[in-house]
Formats: structure tokens, C-alpha cells, sequence
């Protein structure tokens, strides 16, 4: 019994000499084996991305960066830098130039993610792109990018604006005002069969995508504003009906407001810019007359050379010669108004409105449009007059008067026998916002001295 | 009583979870990168069969490779990055696109894989053992072995010299011009039939009785040598590992080293005609899809349908299509399903139109009557020329080799002029 006492004691008192009071941590930290020899895309990156920008591309695959359900595939190496390429020159600079340096800082994503593949949903869409808690973009279906197409890198930066749009919605929240605008009409099932693209514009949307909810509306509306640009913008608004035209209308100023009051940015600056990058770095032709014409996008001009628009402008001897013969009376009635209307790819219509203090009548001609292979415009009088006929009654059956059409003659004359090249009348680098998509120029292509100018007019129901 | 530090924490598990989780990883790499000749490979899909390539590791983390997909990558060697990742124990990760990842790629245009499938292949492997001069990896989504052996110096220079899209071309047209070949397993003989798409095989056995058996389908990987069945092909005990040249012939080898002969053979056990409806039971034209061996009067009525269904023929736009004749031979029927979809064949609508047959023993032709005209679906209206061409001609039905693989041809008999190959299910 004493033995086993004592020896108990000691193992206690050995016990005791061995415990501490502090208790020792386990001291090393777990190495980052995520690491990966850097090569001349990293280069690249580090260069033109993370050293101006601060913004970090993770394009070496990671399953935790996409959604974990989803197969998704790695981005091709090849594509990797022509996309970064396109980020930067197309949406960075952009924003850099117009929104500044602080507002790149502060608002940019400070991360982008790049997969190979589409991001596929069991609805069968495909998601191009995604914004991540305000500090990620991810861009899918790189492998799918052709940055020699100015299409698909359009098609590219449409994603890229509509996702940097989530991200500042983030920070400062769509105004009430945009829901109201198409209210009752979002629909979240968007890709269902019915909600197809001549069913969501009709209700005012861009594009079927954006009835899905308020934030992608905005998103869609704003990105389609800059990456396609107004022309485009106002002929789908105009040509989705006369119940959805002042929706648009409505959403963008909505828009270019948000833009103003919160970040100081013009939105027509960021157009213009957009339009130059797309020019000068990808030879966009979207912006040029022949693409203009065949898409439908330059809508109605104001030829009446007597309004104030013209006052500040030069207009040519000949213009003068053709158009005052209608613009000085028809009949003993006052001309009201003047207008070129393309009213589609091929077809375009004088409408001249005129009368007296009680009465306005209208006198529409209309004209098949044809382009020449080296991209000049004729503008032939159709034998066909009215096929169509979108105006007030009686427009072509006044514009057959004698006293009318003949003032027209020398307009209708000069119009069918002359090859026009259609320009802009001030150049996009020296264009100024307020002027932007204004004043085209009809240039006779034999006599540098003659020009017919006129300013887009927005078109009415 | 002082309290002394002890020097050394004593950690139960033998060393500290830093160098475990490193020893896995650089034995890992390591072992990749030091192959002087590099790497050959197979794996398995969840939605096809078995894929075939060579991988080389460099030390920089970018690797080179080429794969049995096609012909383009079985030659061109093409170069893209990877890591060993710390996620299991060690992760082989093929982190940018390459051949490998096509399997993975969702997008049903790269390599037809299901649209958001692919083909059920994985882009990151765990490392499982190693076993000689073997690495064993396990993907780590869909959990198909994914094998790389040491390739030898010789193996090497083929590989990237344009070898392996010549061992795939041999390897097929020795089948596309013997096609009934025959592999002897002791007293039993086997019939392949390939599907190259698919990467996998069926073997039928006519056994010593006279009766036939078929296997089930083995996945299987092309190697510079022949084929490898990668996840073996066995038969009553014995399991084949791959077909090889030896010399100008093909034999089979046993997991044991065993070999078994392959006779060239042009005739088969048993004619089309003998197993349409039992072995086979669908005659498939698929979206315009125009094989070997169809006449151009055949190529009418194939196209009035195939094109029909883009061109609003049937007052609706679709993607997708086919025709499928689809035998039931315990009823004396054939039911021709003509199938119309919008996206790409995902889902869509079958319009069916049924036939009574008969088969003439002595002149081997069949002939159909209709017994339920067109109903449901879109496309019974440019499913008439087959109707009409069903309903007014017997036809004889025998094999056709058409791009390598076994297909079925249909001649009329009243007008000879008319023929159409169709792949055969």
C-alpha cells in the first residue's frame, strides 16, 4: 500500500514538471501551392492591366470561380490576351477617358475571371457573362470570340458593359422611376417560347433578356446604348411600335440621368468614345452610311434650311437652287415643313407639310434608294407612289397637283440624277456631344461644291 | 517547479501537414516532369467512351499533348498550361484548354458532346497511386480513371511526329476494308462492330453451338499500336486488354500476356437481312447526314426530308432531324419515325408513320404495306417521298462499309437505281 502511494506521488510531481501554463501553438502556416510559373500572358496582364488598373485576370481554370454544378470549360491561352485586349480598349479606356481616374478606381471590378465555354442553364440559355459582388466580372465563351470580327467583338463588350452596369447598380440603385416605366411586364421566365424578340420589344424592351427583371433591363438598356449606339437605339425603339417607342424613350433619359447625377458621365461621350475605339482599333464599320442605310438607322431628316440649325451652317448654292422652289410656298399656301425620310433600306419619302393658319395638308413622294459599288446613293422617284401609305389620306394624291409637284421637280430631278456619298458633316474626332449623330451631308459626287445637309429629326407616330 | 519549452512538438501523425501535403505534391510533379520521354494516356467518359492521348510536362507548368478526338489532334501537338494543385492530395489540373478539356467542353459544336455536358469528362484529376511506371488519377467530378503510363523514346517521336493519326488510320481501314474480322477466344468467334463517335466496340460471339451472343459494348482508347479496351473487355475469365499489330495482322492480348488471333474476314456470321429487327433494330438517317452508297435517287428522298425541315416545308423552322426506320419483328412491323427538333435535337416531336412487312426467303427483299398513315409531330408532309417510295418498292437490305464503319444499305428492287445507306442501331 505505501509503495503504490509513493510512486503515485512521484508520477504526479514528474506530471507537474512538465506542463506549462502557456500552451505551445502549432507554429507554421499552411503554404499557397496555388502558384504557377508566370509566362507572357502573366506578363502581359501585369503590364496593361494590373500595374494601370489594379485589376487582377484569373484565366487559368478554377472551379471555385464558377458556378460548381456547371461543366464549364478552361479559356483557350490564344484567346486569353485578345480579350483582355478588348476589355481594356473598349470598356476601360473608355471609362477611363470619360469617367475619369477615380471613378476607374473606385468603380471598376478588381477582378476578371475567363472561361472557355458558356455558362449553360437547363432552360437552354447560355450566359455569356456574369458580375460578381462588385468586384468580379466573369467572361464566358472565350473560345468563341473571333477579335479580328468587329461583330463578335461587339457582341463581346455588349456583355462586358451589361455586366459593369450590375456593378455600378451595386453601388447606386436603379432609380424607382425605371420599373414603372414597362410595370407589370417583366418576366422572369424570359426564355420561355411566347416571350420572343418581336413580343418583348412590343412591350418596350430591348431584348427578350431584359424582361427578366428590373437589373437586367437597365443593364441591358444602358449597354445596348453604348455598344450599339443611338442610331440604333431610336430605329428599334421607333420600329417596335407606336404603344413602345416612348417607353424606350422614356428608359433612357431615365438612364443618361442616373449617369449624370451620380457619376458625372455623359453617356453621348461614352458613345462617341465608344464609336471612335470601334473605328480606329477594330475597323467597325457600323457606323458608316452603307451599314446605316441597310440596317435602317439614320430614320428622318430635316432638309428645311430655314430652321435655326441651319442658320450657323454653311449651305450650298445648289441646295438652295432645289429646295426654295418648295420652300418659299406651294401654291399660295406656306410650307411648313420638309423632311428626307429613309423609311427602310430602300425606299425613302419627301413629306412636305404645308397650309395657312387653319389647315395643314401634306405631300409625301416616295423613292427607291439604290447603292452603287462604290458605296454612292441614288435616289430615284418609285413609279409605285404610295404602296404604302403611313401618312394622312390624301399626301399622295396632293402631291400629284400641278402647282405642287412642279415646285418639287427640281428637288425630285436632281435627286434621280446624281450619285450621293453620304458623310457625316462634322468628323467624330471633331464632332462635339451635343452635335453627335446630327448633320449628315448628301455630297454630290460630281460637283464638290454641292451638298444637300440636313439634321435627324426624331421620328413620331 | 520551473517550466521548461520542450524543443520539439511531437506531432502524432509523423511529420507536419505542410511537408505531407508537399511531399504528394513535388512526388506528383516530380514525377511528371522527370518522364525524359513524357507520357501516354487514356481515360473514360460518362457520356462516351475511352479517349487516347500523349502528354509531355514541362517544368515551367505547361505541357504539351496530343489525343485520338480527330485527325487535327491526333497530329498537331498542341500546348497549353496546367498545375498540381493542392485540393485532394495532389490535383492535376489541365487549367487552359487543350485536347483533353474538348471531352469537358459543354459546347455541343466543339466535339458533339450534350449541350452543358459535353461528353462527361473531368479538367481536374486526383492523384490516386502510382504502380511502376504507372499513374493512376480519378476525375474529380465525374470519377473516370484517367491512366498515364512512361512513354519510351521511340514512342515519343511518333507521337509528336504525326504518328498517332497514322495508327488511328491504320487501325480503321484495316476494319473498313475487312469488316467481319474474326477473333478467336478458344472454340468461340466474335464479331467487332466499332463506333467511332461513341469510342467503343460490340463484340457478338457465335459460340460452338451455332448460337450467337452479344457482349457487352467496351470502351476503347487508339494507341500507336492498335487499341487499348481501357477498362478491359472480358469474356468467361478472360480479360482483353487491347488489339496490336503483330506484323500485318491484329491480335488480341490478354491482361496475362496471352494472345488471341483476329482473321481478316470480309463475310459475317449472319447477313443483314438475317438480323434486322434482333441484332440490329434501327435504320437511321441522321440530319443531314448523306452516307456512301446512296444513289442519287435516294439522295431525293433523303433530302426532301433533311432539308424540308429548315426551309418551312412542313410551315415551321427547324434545327434538327432524322429518320428512323425502326424495326419490331415479333409483330411484322416497321414503324419510319421522322423526328424534328428547334434546339439541336434536345427535345423535339416524332411524327410516325406505321407498316405491315413480309420477307421473301427466296428473293431476300421486304415489302411494306401501310398500315397507319401519318400521325402527331410536324413532318409527316415531307416524310412523303419515303412513304411513297416504302409503299411502292421491295427492297433488299445489306451491309454497307461507309466512312470505316458498318452501315445498312436498302436497294429497290423495282428500280435498282434507288439506294440509301443508313447507320445502323
Amino acid at each position: 500500500m505505501k509503495t503504490i502511494v509513493k510512486i503515485f506521488t512521484g508520477v504526479s510531481l514528474i506530471g507537474l514538471i512538465f506542463s506549462c501554463n502557456k500552451e505551445d501553438k502549432l507554429n507554421y502556416t499552411l503554404k499557397n501551392y496555388d502558384t504557377f510559373v508566370p509566362g507572357a500572358i502573366d506578363e502581359w496582364i501585369t503590364k496593361n492591366l494590373t500595374d494601370p488598373y489594379n485589376i487582377e485576370v484569373v484565366y487559368r481554370y478554377q472551379r471555385n470561380m464558377h458556378d460548381v454544378n456547371k461543366n464549364i470549360s478552361p479559356a483557350d491561352e490564344s484567346k486569353v490576351i485578345p480579350q483582355m485586349d478588348i476589355v481594356k480598349k473598349g470598356f476601360l479606356d473608355v471609362y477611363n477617358k470619360i469617367g475619369g481616374a477615380t471613378f476607374i478606381k473606385t468603380y471598376t471590378p478588381k477582378q476578371f475571371a475567363l472561361f472557355g465555354s458558356g455558362d449553360y442553364d437547363p432552360d437552354g440559355s447560355v450566359k455569356g457573362g456574369t458580375a460578381d459582388g462588385g468586384r468580379r466580372i466573369t467572361l464566358y465563351g472565350l473560345n468563341g470570340l473571333n477579335e479580328n470580327n468587329p461583330n463578335s467583338v461587339i457582341g463581346n463588350l455588349q456583355v462586358i458593359h451589361h455586366e459593369f452596369t450590375h456593378i455600378l447598380n451595386q453601388t447606386r440603385f436603379i432609380p424607382v422611376d425605371f420599373e414603372k416605366v414597362c410595370v407589370g411586364d417583366y418576366y422572369s421566365n424570359w426564355t420561355a417560347q411566347e416571350n420572343d424578340e418581336p413580343t418583348a420589344r412590343a412591350l418596350g424592351f430591348i431584348s427578350p433578356y431584359s424582361r427578366k427583371s428590373v437589373g437586367e433591363d437597365f443593364a441591358e438598356t444602358l449597354s445596348h446604348l453604348i455598344v450599339k449606339g443611338q442610331l440604333f437605339y431610336d430605329s428599334y425603339a421607333y420600329e417596335s411600335g407606336k404603344t413602345a417607342y416612348p417607353k424606350f424613350g422614356k428608359k433612357e433619359t431615365i438612364v443618361r440621368d442616373y449617369m449624370i447625377k451620380h457619376f458625372n458621365i455623359d453617356v453621348t461621350q461614352l458613345q462617341m468614345e465608344f464609336q471612335r475605339v470601334m473605328e480606329e482599333q477594330y475597323k467597325s464599320t457600323a457606323y458608316k452610311f452603307p451599314t446605316l442605310i441597310a440596317r435602317n438607322q439614320v430614320g428622318w431628316l430635316d432638309w428645311d434650311i430655314r430652321n435655326s440649325w441651319s442658320i450657323s451652317k454653311p449651305v450650298s448654292a445648289k441646295q438652295k437652287e432645289v429646295l426654295n422652289p418648295i420652300l418659299d410656298g406651294l401654291g399660295g399656301y406656306t410650307t411648313k415643313s420638309l423632311q428626307f425620310r429613309l423609311m427602310s433600306s430602300n425606299k425613302a419619302t419627301i413629306y412636305i407639310t404645308f397650309g395657312d393658319n387653319s389647315n395643314t395638308w401634306a405631300a409625301a413622294y416616295d423613292f427607291s434608294i439604290t447603292k452603287s459599288a462604290n458605296d454612292t446613293f441614288v435616289f430615284e422617284l418609285s413609279e409605285e407612289q404610295g404602296e404604302e401609305n403611313p401618312f394622312d389620306e390624301n399626301a399622295y394624291e396632293y402631291a400629284k397637283i400641278s402647282w405642287i409637284a412642279s415646285d418639287v421637280q427640281p428637288l425630285i430631278n436632281y435627286l434621280g440624277n446624281t450619285s450621293f456619298n453620304l458623310d457625316w458633316y462634322t468628323p467624330l474626332k471633331d464632332v462635339i456631344p451635343q452635335e453627335y449623330l446630327k448633320f449628315i451631308n448628301f455630297k454630290d459626287s460630281k460637283d464638290s461644291k454641292a451638298i444637300m445637309l440636313g439634321q435627324i429629326t426624331p421620328r413620331k407616330y | 517547479m520551473s517550466c521548461t519549452k520542450p524543443k520539439e512538438v511531437e506531432l502524432e501523425l509523423g511529420a507536419d501537414p505542410d511537408s505531407r501535403i508537399s511531399d504528394t505534391l513535388s512526388y506528383v510533379r516530380k514525377t511528371l516532369v522527370e518522364a525524359p520521354y513524357g507520357w501516354k494516356a487514356s481515360l473514360t467518359t460518362e457520356y462516351s467512351g475511352g479517349y487516347g492521348f500523349y502528354m509531355e510536362f514541362g517544368n515551367n507548368d505547361r505541357l504539351k499533348m496530343v489525343a485520338d478526338l480527330n485527325d487535327n489532334t491526333a497530329s498537331v501537338p498542341k500546348e497549353s498550361t496546367y498545375r498540381i494543385r493542392q485540393i485532394m492530395a495532389a490535383t492535376l489540373s489541365f487549367d487552359t484548354y487543350t485536347y483533353l478539356t474538348m471531352l469537358q467542353d459543354p459546347t455541343p459544336s466543339t466535339f458533339g458532346g450534350q449541350a452543358g455536358k459535353g461528353m462527361g469528362s473531368d479538367v481536374e484529376f486526383d492523384y490516386v497511386k502510382t504502380h511502376g511506371d504507372t499513374l493512376f488519377f480519378e476525375g474529380r467530378k465525374f470519377q473516370k480513371p484517367l491512366k498515364l503510363v512512361k512513354a519510351t523514346k521511340i514512342e515519343q517521336e511518333s507521337y509528336m511526329g504525326g504518328g498517332y493519326e497514322e495508327a488511328v488510320n491504320k487501325f480503321k481501314n484495316y476494319f473498313a476494308n475487312n469488316p467481319f474480322s474474326k477473333l478467336s477466344i478458344g472454340e468461340t468467334q466474335f464479331e467487332f462492330g466499332f463506333d467511332y463517335k461513341g469510342k467503343s466496340t460490340t463484340l457478338e460471339a457465335r459460340n460452338s453451338d451455332g448460337s450467337f451472343s452479344t457482349l457487352d459494348a467496351a470502351v476503347f482508347a487508339f494507341t500507336l499500336n492498335g487499341i487499348e479496351f481501357v477498362q478491359g473487355l472480358p469474356y468467361k475469365g478472360v480479360i482483353l486488354k487491347e488489339l496490336v499489330w503483330e506484323g500485318s495482322s491484329l491480335i488480341a492480348v490478354d491482361k496475362n500476356g496471352k494472345k488471341y488471333s483476329v482473321n481478316k474476314s470480309n463475310a459475317p456470321f449472319r447477313q443483314l437481312y438475317e438480323v434486322i429487327g434482333t441484332k440490329y433494330s434501327e435504320l437511321v438517317s441522321d440530319y443531314k447526314s448523306y452516307l456512301p452508297g446512296t444513289s442519287a435517287d435516294g439522295l431525293t428522298i433523303l433530302k426532301r426530308f433533311h432539308d424540308g425541315l429548315g426551309n418551312g416545308a412542313t410551315g415551321f423552322y427547324f434545327n434538327y432531324g432524322y429518320m428512323d426506320l425502326n424495326w419490331e419483328k415479333d409483330k411484322g412491323i416497321v414503324t419510319l419515325i421522322g423526328f424534328c427538333s428547334q434546339n439541336g435535337g434536345t427535345s423535339g416531336w416524332e411524327t410516325k408513320i406505321v407498316y405491315d412487312y413480309t420477307f421473301n426467303e427466296t428473293t431476300k427483299a421486304f415489302t411494306f404495306k401501310l398500315k397507319q398513315g401519318a400521325s402527331g409531330g410536324y413532318v409527316g408532309g415531307i416524310m412523303d417521298k419515303m412513304d411513297s417510295f416504302l409503299k411502292t418498292n421491295s427492297f433488299t437490305l445489306e451491309y454497307y462499309v461507309a466512312n470505316g464503319v458498318i452501315c445498312g444499305m436498302l436497294r429497290s428492287v423495282q428500280n435498282p437505281s434507288i439506294t440509301m445507306t443508313f447507320d445502323l442501331y
